[in-house]
């Protein structure tokens, strides 16, 4: 973690356009820097990649032909006496949608509370992480034999 | 009968010397001095050399530009350095890029750090009127065998390098190039325990002018940089010391593995962290050693610098140039003390150190 480049937030807000190589040089470097030694927003990197794969692999939806829409119309309200003997079947279809959607709110619920706590977990992380870099720098400048000095006023790069 | 009379003299003389010897012997290890150090065949020019730089004692202005390199692969970073007769400092880095225009401006009061992407500037006390410098150049002697040799011309300079080695032949040591007028370091290379020579920062360019503007030390940040200000570190005296103030009781072992001695003990001025922190040094290497009690299950992790470990609840953390294997060694050091306080050993004061 690179206290003084970009804490978590500000990297996982941009890992988006850092996928698509839109960042500039130096916000490149530092997400890069911190991705090198952040394993959580790694894995939100990868997961990113693995849902931008998956989109590139759908096929290609073919648009519908000229008219179809009205044509479509036209069919259904000529059919009405099928569509309410249909209407069961809407109504199961409805409720295994219902269903899905309260599982994905669970979860959706789940998932937030724990990355609450990985996020508490996180700013403690920043915090220390700051904490030590600072008084690094104070001790790298004790004396003219320690080189490190320049190394710690710069990131965090545990030499 | 006069043969008898010689051997009874030669048997008494024979006693006495070595009852001196022992009488000696007992002396110096009650005094605490290694008997290698009395020994060893040092060398006075390069620990004149070594201890003047130890003191910052340079007799000039120091106006340089030094490249460090970095952990492997991790490249350099290129420095101009700005020190002035008595003691104030700038250092500023001029490449890579990504790292350009940090610095850190010590005036002898306080030291800013300015971090110009961020628009952040860190503000701490000076750490130049900490005065350590004679315990270090006492623990050099014991810990140390120091030598020296003609150097290189480093940047229109001749130099005198400077070798010191440990007597823990697993720490190696350091060779340093010293300008040979001013007792600056021009170079230094890390000598690990196997004998291998890593570059550690070394000159690209040096000039001792007479004259440095005040205005080179003072720092004025447009209002838009954030200014964060911390208050002098608590100082402690004793592990009990610590304990009344972080809560938990740290682990402060009466010795410590390869010579290395406590210079200070703190605490971390901090809302959000409440450590202690430790410097220790084998007069040579310095290592930083922080005990917290975590609140969350923050990940830190071990490093190329630091080692990290948990001792009963309390975090552990080792941080210094100093080999991973080595640095492992000195935690176990604190494990087994903090087995001794929780079986209500008596636990160590600086006083004792």
């Amino acid at each position: 973690m690179n206290a003084f480049g970009m804490n978590c937030r500000c990297v996982q807000s941009k890992l988006s356009a850092y996928c698509d190589g839109e960042l500039r040089g130096t916000e490149s470097l530092q997400v890069r820097d911190h991705l090198s030694r952040c394993d959580v927003c790694m894995a939100e990197l990868e997961a990113l990649r693995e849902v931008t794969s998956h989109l590139q692999q759908l096929s290609q939806v073919p648009a519908p032909p000229l008219g179809a829409e009205e044509r479509a119309v036209t069919r259904i309200r000529s059919a009405s006496g099928v569509a309410v003997r249909r209407f069961p079947q809407i109504a199961l279809a409805g409720l295994v949608f219902g269903a899905v959607l309260g599982v994905i709110v669970l979860s959706l619920f789940n998932s937030s509370l724990s990355s609450g706590s990985s996020s508490t977990a996180n700013r403690e992380r920043d915090a220390v992480e700051r904490e030590i870099q600072r008084d690094q720098i104070a001790v790298g400048h004790l004396d003219s034999l320690d080189g490190s000095a320049f190394a710690h006023t710069a990131s965090f790069t545990e030499r | 009968m006069t043969k008898l009379t010689a051997l009874k003299q030669r048997v008494a003389t024979i006693s006495v010397l070595g009852l001196v010897l022992l009488w000696v012997s007992g002396c110096v290890l009650a005094a605490g001095i290694d008997p290698v150090t009395l020994v060893a065949v040092q060398d006075s020019k390069g620990k004149s050399l070594l201890y003047r730089s130890i003191r910052s004692d340079h007799g000039s202005n120091v106006v340089g530009i030094f490249k460090q390199i970095l952990s492997k692969g991790g490249g350099s970073l290129t420095v101009k350095i700005q020190r002035s007769i008595d003691g104030k400092l700038r250092d500023t880095i001029v490449a890579p890029l990504r790292e350009q225009g940090q610095e850190t401006i010590d005036d002898q009061k306080r030291m800013s750090t300015v971090l110009p992407c961020e628009k952040m500037v860190l503000v701490q006390p000076s750490t130049r009127n900490v005065q350590d410098s004679e315990l270090r150049i006492t623990l050099l002697e014991r810990n140390y065998l120091v030598s020296s040799e003609k150097g290189p011309v480093l940047s229109g300079r001749p130099t005198v390098v400077v070798k010191a080695m440990s007597k823990s032949p697993e720490l190696g040591g350091v060779r340093i190039a010293f300008d040979e007028a001013s007792a600056f370091p021009l170079r230094k290379e890390i000598i690990s325990g196997d004998g291998e020579i890593r570059l550690d920062w070394e000159v690209i360019s040096i000039s001792f002018p007479k004259t440095l503007d005040e205005s080179v030390f003072r720092f004025n940040p447009s209002a838009d940089f954030e200014t964060i200000n911390y208050s002098s570190p608590v100082k402690i005296r004793s592990a009990k010391e610590a304990f009344s103030v972080l809560g938990f009781m740290p682990s402060v072992p009466t010795r410590l593995p390869f010579g290395f001695a406590v210079q200070s003990m703190s605490t971390t001025d901090s809302k959000e962290w409440k450590a202690l922190n430790m410097r220790i040094t084998d007069g040579m290497k310095r290592l930083t050693v922080y005990q917290w009690k975590p609140k969350s299950n923050e990940s830190i992790r071990s490093g190329q610098s630091r080692s990290v470990d948990m001792i009963g609840g309390i975090k552990i953390m080792v941080v210094g140039d100093l080999d991973e294997s080595m640095r492992q060694i000195i935690i176990e050091a604190f494990q087994r003390q903090a087995r001794l306080n929780a079986e209500d050993r008596p636990v160590a004061s600086l006083d004792g150190i």
